[in-house]
């Protein structure tokens, strides 16, 4: 399947209400133990900023 | 001078809002030579251009296309943003044209392990992954995986 052509549409929902969804897991990695933490953030119903970090 | 009778509330050094009404609102971005205009009132984005050709030799690039390497198409009242001609070079410069294309780039079950050979360029290896980092702009499919690899 070819994903290249994907983007983020934003659409004008009429309103500006902030939403975030959160999620982390400590010390998640087998490895190094590490926590792993993520987020994504939305204002009027569009995707405006996210991450993931370890 | 129609710049100064307009009340900015300055954001960052880059980013300007003037308020010109109760509902009215000019947003000026610039970057470096680069000047990205947006309102809801035509007339006084028309005007400002018009004063800023005046005074100063600029090109009216129309409505706005290209910005940052992400392409922005407007369409039905919605805006698309899209980096597939960032992706293509990428991969051009990466020298990897010719790869399957998976709709998952990261298997759910995947193990790393750090025993294995070392990287022979780390630079360039940063290098590639600096680019993806730029691509999640777009592309929050890839937000874990670049999170992975970096």
């Amino acid at each position: 399947m070819n994903s290249i052509g994907y983007g983020i549409v934003m659409t004008n929902n009429g309103h500006t209400q902030i939403v975030r969804f959160n999620d982390s897991g400590w010390a998640n990695n087998d490895i190094d133990h590490k926590s792993t933490t993520g987020y994504c953030m939305f204002v009027g119903g569009n995707l405006v900023s996210w991450r993931c970090k370890k | 001078m129609f710049l100064k009778k307009l009340v900015s509330k300055e954001v960052t050094s880059t980013l300007f809002f003037f308020h010109l009404g109760p509902k009215e609102k000019l947003v000026v971005h610039i970057y470096i030579d680069d000047l990205i205009i947006k309102g809801n009132n035509g007339e006084v984005i028309s005007h400002l251009k018009i004063t800023l050709q005046y005074h100063f030799p600029i090109t009216d690039l129309g409505s706005l296309k290209y910005f940052y390497r992400i392409e922005m198409v407007v369409s039905h009242k919605r805006l698309f943003l899209n980096q597939r001609k960032y992706v293509l070079d990428l991969f051009r410069g990466a020298e990897i044209m010719n790869v399957k294309l998976a709709s998952t780039p990261l298997d759910s079950k995947l193990k790393l392990e750090t025993t294995s050979e070392c990287l022979r360029s780390i630079n360039y290896y940063q290098h590639l992954v600096s680019k993806l980092i730029y691509f999640t702009i777009t592309r929050p499919d890839i937000t874990y995986i670049t999170n992975l690899v970096s």
